[in-house]
């Protein structure tokens, strides 16, 4: 509680008992006279140290960073200006919509590959012998062909 | 160019060579206790969905490797045979003759267009208070 009332951090009623305290109690005043000191102490090295800091180079280092940075996005922005006058002046579109058509045709004939799956697994072309009767089934799941036949 | 390019690369990939390997699995299926063969994980829900039989049980399993018009035989219960031969590619699929003999006679005979990594299951044939079911699976190599 000391240290709070030597950080100003009480309460106001509990600041005013507690300083009604310390004016009887010789043992409470020394241990905040010597969190003062600590205190004190500890500015006063800030103090003494922020003096070797040079902030006149770091605002520089800032700047040049800064500048750097805003250069970096205007090349970017030139380098994008300058693809779209690439592309303006060779007058490429025909060339990247065919690649654009022959990258969707090669799609679709993969797709086409894919649908094969879907199909029946075996496709029946003729049934002979000495059979009394035939089925030919499909399953649903996997489209699994099945030949039935009953021996006569 | 490009779609010549990508046409003939996907169907080198598909039928790279000319032999045809896979495997027949020789099933017993019947109304018996419910069992169904570790075997036949693959299978057993697709024959579940359009049979009745509660028992599936794998007799053999037979390797195939042959050339086109190579004729492969495996010998089946019940004093039968299969014969089966890779006639060639057609639409994209494997196509095969499958003779199934009775005492050396010829019961049944079909011509099927086997999609390339799949297979086909004949079944019919009375064995055992149960049938007998022959699942053909095939590659081209």
């Amino acid at each position: 509680m000391l240290s709070q009332f030597v950080d100003n951090a009480l309460p106001p009623e509990t600041r005013t008992s507690l300083e009604l305290h310390l004016s009887t109690c010789p043992a409470c005043q020394n241990t905040v006279k010597s969190y003062q000191n600590i205190d004190n102490r500890v500015i006063q090295n800030i103090q003494r140290h922020s003096h070797l800091v040079n902030n006149t180079a770091l605002v520089q280092e800032l700047v040049v960073k800064l500048k750097k940075e805003k250069a970096t996005e205007a090349s970017d922005f030139s380098f994008f200006q300058g693809m779209i006058e690439f592309i303006k002046g060779k007058k490429i579109y025909l060339q990247m919509a065919s690649f654009a058509a022959i990258l969707l045709i090669s799609m679709a004939f993969l797709q086409d590959q894919k649908v094969v799956l879907h199909s029946p697994s075996a496709i029946v072309n003729s049934i002979d012998g000495d059979i009394a009767s035939v089925m030919i089934l499909e399953t649903r799941e996997q489209h699994h062909t099945i030949i039935w036949y009953k021996e006569s | 160019m490009i779609i010549i390019l990508v046409y003939i690369a996907i169907s080198a990939q598909a039928f790279a060579g000319n032999r045809v390997t896979g495997n027949v699995r020789i099933i017993h299926a019947s109304s018996g206790p419910v069992h169904m063969d570790r075997a036949l994980k693959d299978l057993g829900r697709e024959l579940q969905s359009v049979f009745k039989y509660t028992s599936y049980r794998l007799v053999s399993r037979k390797p195939l490797n042959l050339a086109h018009h190579e004729v492969g035989r495996i010998i089946l219960p019940g004093n039968r045979t299969l014969e089966i031969s890779p006639m060639g590619f057609k639409k994209g699929r494997i196509k095969f003759k499958i003779n199934i003999l009775k005492r050396n006679q010829s019961v049944f005979t079909t011509e099927i267009l086997l999609r390339n990594g799949s297979s086909i299951t004949i079944g019919g044939p009375d064995y055992k208070k149960g049938y007998l079911l022959f699942n053909i699976s095939a590659t081209a190599r």
